[in-house]
C-alpha cells in the first residue's frame, strides 16, 4: 500500500481515479445520483446536511473497531457498551446530576467494560469474538437491562450547550459533525504519522514478527479495548442527548452497520486494511443509502439486506487486497 | 500423566467428573433453597430438559464449526428465516387440504422440512464463502446472516403469523410425549447420540478435529478440509434451523424473531465444554449446555427478572474459561508458564 501512497504523491493522473482504491466512491456518486432523481426530498441541502449529522454518532462509535479490525482481532461489544453508557447517562440525569458530571461518571463506567475485555482477550487469551461477546451482549447489554428494569428511560431534552452539539449548525454543517470530523482527522495524524500508528498495522500483518521485533502487543491491543470502549461510550451518552431517552436494547441495530462500515472502508485509500478515513467514508455511504432507502419508502429489511451484501462484499475484496500483498511463491493451502 | 501405572482416571473421564461433579453441587444448592418452590418436582425437570433441548441443539451444530476451526456468527439469525418459512407454509392453503396422520396435518411434515434445508442452503453459502473463497468467518457470516434476517421479513413485511398454528397440528414439535418424556428431549437425545459417534467415535469426527488443528497438515493427510468445512457449517444451520422451529412450535405464533437470542446460550454451552474438556467435544456442549439450562431454571424459580439470564450466562462461561486457563500447579511453583490457547487456527 505504500507504493500506492507514494505514486499518488509522485503526481496526479486522470487513470488514477479508476483504482480499486477509489472504486467505492464511484458507487457512492451514482447511488447518490440515484436517490437524488428518483427522490426530490432526498436532493434538498437540509436532507443532505442531515445525512452528515446523522453519520456523526456511528462515526465516534467505530474507530475503536477500525484499529482492532486492524490488528486482526475483532471488537462485537461497542453497540451495546454505546447503549450501556446511554442508560447510565438517563439513569444520572434523572437522579439530579448535572451533565459535566453525568458525562464523565458514564463514560468512566462505559470503559471499564473495554478493560475488562481487553484483560480477557490479552492475558487470558479468550478468542476476541467470545470475550466481546461476553463483555457487550452478556453483561454491558444486562446490566444495561437490569439498571433500567427492562425499559426505556425518558429524560427531558437536554440544556442549550448539549443541545447545541447534538443539533447545533456551524454555517449550516452540523456541529456534531464538526466534532466527529476533528477527532477522525487527529485519528488519521496518530494512525498514519507515529510509530504506535504503524505498529497497529504490523500486528495485522505478521504476529510472530512483531513480538520478535520488541512491539509489546499486549499494551497496544489492551489500549485499543479501552479506547474502542471509550470512543463508544462517548457515542452512547451523544445517543441519548439525541432521543432524550435511554434504550438498554439499542445496542443491536449499531452491530451490522459498525461491521460493515469498517470493512467497506477498508476498500477506500488503504486497500484491503481498515482506516480512519475509510471508515468515515464508509459511514456516510451507509447514511446515505439508509436515508435513501427510506426516503424511496422501502422497507427497513431491504437496507438489511443491502448492508448485510456491502458487508461481504468488502471481505472479498479485502481478502483479494490481501492476497496481493502476500509474498509470491508462499505455499497456499488448496 | 496417562502413562503412569495404577492411574485410574483417564484424561477423558476427569472433565466428565468435575461436570458431574458442578452439575450435582448446582442440583444440592437449587433443591436446599427452592425446595418449596418444587426445583426437584418432575414437572420441573421435564420443563428444564425442555427448555434446556432447544438451546442444546443450537449448540451442538456449533460444535461442529467450532471444530473445525472456525466462528460461526449466522446461525441466530438463519434460524429465524427456517422458522418464519416453516410457518409460512403453515399459513398455506396447502396445509389445511393434507390429510391427516393421528392429529397432525401431514403437511405439517414437508414445511419443517423446508424450513430446515432453508436453513441448510445458508449454511451451504457461509460454508462455501469461508471454505473455498477464505473469506474471513466471523464479518462473512455476519453478514450472510443479516442477509438471511433481511429475507425473514419478507414474507409478512415483520408481523406475526397465527394462522392455522392451533389446527395443523405444528404445535405438537413441542407438545408430543413418548412415554410421559417430551418430544424435544427425545430429539435432543437422539442429536446428540448420533454426533458423538461422529465426532468422537468415528473416522469422520478425526477429520473434523483434524482440519480444526493444522489445516495444512489435514491436507496432507489426505483429509477432504473444504469438504469438512461445508458440512460443518450446513450441520451448524440446519440444527439452528430445526431449533428456532421448534421455538416456533412452542410459542405458537411464527415470529422473525424466533431465534434472535440463541446467540449467547450456544457459544456460552460450546466454551464452557471447552473450558473444561480443553477442545470441543459432544459430551462437552451438552453438559455446558446443561449447566446453563439448571442455572436458569433455578434462578427463574427464585423470581430473577428474565434479562438477568445472559449475564449469568456470560458470567459462567467466562469464570469457566478463567478457570480452565490458570495453570494450577504452576501458582504452587511461583513459575510462570504461559497458558495454552485452546484455539489452533
Amino acid at each position: 500500500m505504500n507504493d500506492n501512497a507514494t505514486e499518488i504523491e509522485n503526481g496526479f493522473h486522470i487513470s488514477k481515479l479508476f483504482q480499486a482504491q477509489y472504486g467505492l466512491i464511484w458507487v457512492t456518486l451514482i447511488m447518490m445520483a440515484v436517490f437524488a432523481i428518483a427522490s426530490p426530498t432526498f436532493r434538498t441541502p437540509g436532507n443532505l446536511l442531515e445525512i452528515l449529522r446523522q453519520s456523526g454518532l456511528l462515526a465516534i462509535m467505530v474507530i475503536g473497531l477500525t484499529w482492532i479490525a486492524a490488528t486482526g482481532e475483532i471488537d462485537v461489544s461497542y453497540g451495546d457498551i454505546a447503549a450501556f453508557t446511554g442508560v447510565m447517562t438517563a439513569v444520572f440525569l434523572k437522579a439530579g446530576l448535572s451533565w459535566p458530571v453525568t458525562f464523565v461518571l458514564a463514560v468512566g463506567l462505559g470503559s471499564i467494560f473495554g478493560v475488562f475485555s481487553g484483560i480477557l482477550v490479552v492475558y487470558f487469551k479468550f478468542p476476541a469474538l467470545i470475550a466481546t461477546l461476553a463483555v457487550g451482549s452478556g453483561l454491558a447489554k444486562s446490566i444495561a437491562r437490569w439498571v433500567s428494569g427492562g425499559a426505556v428511560i425518558h429524560i427531558s431534552n437536554p440544556p442549550g450547550v448539549v443541545y447545541q452539539i447534538v443539533y447545533g449548525t456551524f454555517y449550516g454543517i452540523p456541529i456534531l459533525f464538526i466534532i466527529t470530523l476533528a477527532i477522525y482527522l487527529i485519528c488519521r495524524e496518530f494512525q498514519d504519522k507515529t510509530t504506535l500508528g504503524q505498529h497497529l498495522y504490523a500486528l495485522g500483518e505478521n504476529r510472530q514478527a512483531t513480538q520478535e521485533a520488541g512491539i509489546n502487543e499486549r499494551r497496544i491491543l489492551m489500549s485499543l479495548y479501552v479506547f474502542s470502549a471509550l470512543l463508544a461510550s462517548i457515542a452512547g451518552v451523544l445517543l441519548t442527548a439525541m432521543v432524550a431517552s435511554g434504550n438498554p436494547n439499542i445496542g443491536g441495530s449499531f452491530f451490522l452497520d459498525g461491521l460493515t462500515v469498517v470493512f467497506l472502508g477498508a476498500m477506500i485509500i488503504k486497500a484491503g486494511q481498515p482506516n480512519v478515513i475509510g471508515t468515515l467514508i464508509g459511514v456516510i455511504i451507509l447514511s446515505i443509502l439508509g436515508n435513501g432507502l427510506t426516503l424511496m419508502g422501502e422497507y427497513f429489511f431491504v437496507g438489511n439486506i443491502v448492508k448485510g451484501i456491502l458487508l461481504v462484499f468488502g471481505v472479498v475484496v479485502v481478502m483479494l487486497a490481501r492476497k496481493r500483498n502476500q509474498v509470491e511463491g508462499k505455499f497456499v493451502v488448496a | 500423566m496417562n502413562d503412569k501405572k495404577g492411574m485410574i482416571f483417564s484424561d477423558t473421564f476427569k472433565p466428565i467428573i468435575i461436570f458431574i461433579m458442578m452439575i450435582v453441587l448446582m442440583f444440592i444448592l437449587f433443591s436446599f433453597f427452592e425446595y418449596d418452590k418444587g426445583f426437584l418436582t418432575s414437572r420441573n425437570m421435564r420443563m428444564l430438559f425442555t427448555h434446556m433441548s432447544i438451546s442444546a441443539i443450537t449448540a451442538l451444530g456449533l460444535t461442529y464449526v467450532i471444530a473445525v476451526g472456525h466462528f460461526d456468527m449466522s446461525f441466530y439469525l438463519v434460524g429465524c428465516l427456517a422458522a418464519m418459512t416453516t410457518s409460512y407454509l403453515n399459513k398455506t392453503d396447502l396445509m389445511m387440504n393434507s390429510f391427516m396422520l393421528g392429529n397432525i396435518h401431514a403437511f405439517v411434515i414437508p414445511a419443517v422440512f423446508a424450513g430446515i434445508a432453508v436453513g441448510c442452503l445458508w449454511g451451504l453459502i457461509s460454508g462455501i464463502a469461508v471454505g473455498i473463497y477464505k473469506l474471513d468467518d466471523m464479518v462473512t457470516t455476519i453478514g450472510t446472516g443479516f442477509i438471511a434476517f433481511g429475507m425473514a421479513y419478507f414474507y409478512t413485511k415483520g408481523s406475526f403469523i397465527y394462522d392455522n398454528f392451533l389446527s395443523s397440528g405444528i404445535t405438537e414439535i413441542n407438545d408430543a410425549k413418548w412415554f410421559t418424556i417430551p418430544f424435544p428431549i427425545i430429539l435432543m437425545v437422539g442429536l446428540y447420540c448420533i454426533s458423538f459417534f461422529i465426532l468422537s467415535r468415528s473416522k469422520y469426527g478425526r477429520c473434523f478435529y483434524a482440519t480444526g488443528s493444522n489445516k495444512v497438515a489435514a491436507v496432507f493427510s489426505g483429509v477432504r478440509v473444504k469438504t469438512y468445512i461445508i458440512v460443518a457449517f450446513i450441520i451448524c444451520a440446519g440444527f439452528t434451523s430445526l431449533a428456532a422451529i421448534m421455538t416456533t412450535a412452542a410459542q405458537g405464533v411464527g415470529n422473525v424473531k424466533a431465534s434472535l437470542n440463541f446467540l449467547m446460550p450456544a457459544y456460552a454451552a460450546v466454551y464452557i465444554g471447552i473450558a473444561v474438556f480443553k477442545k470441543p467435544t459432544v459430551i462437552g456442549t451438552f453438559f455446558g449446555a446443561l449447566f446453563s439450562a439448571i442455572m436458569l431454571n433455578g434462578f427463574t424459580l427464585m423470581a430473577l427478572p428474565f434479562y438477568l439470564g445472559d449475564l449469568i450466562i456470560a458470567a459462567a462461561m467466562i469464570i469457566a474459561i478463567i478457570a480452565s486457563k490458570i495453570d494450577w500447579a504452576s501458582i504452587k511453583r511461583k513459575k510462570s508458564v504461559p497458558a495454552p490457547t485452546i484455539h489452533a487456527n
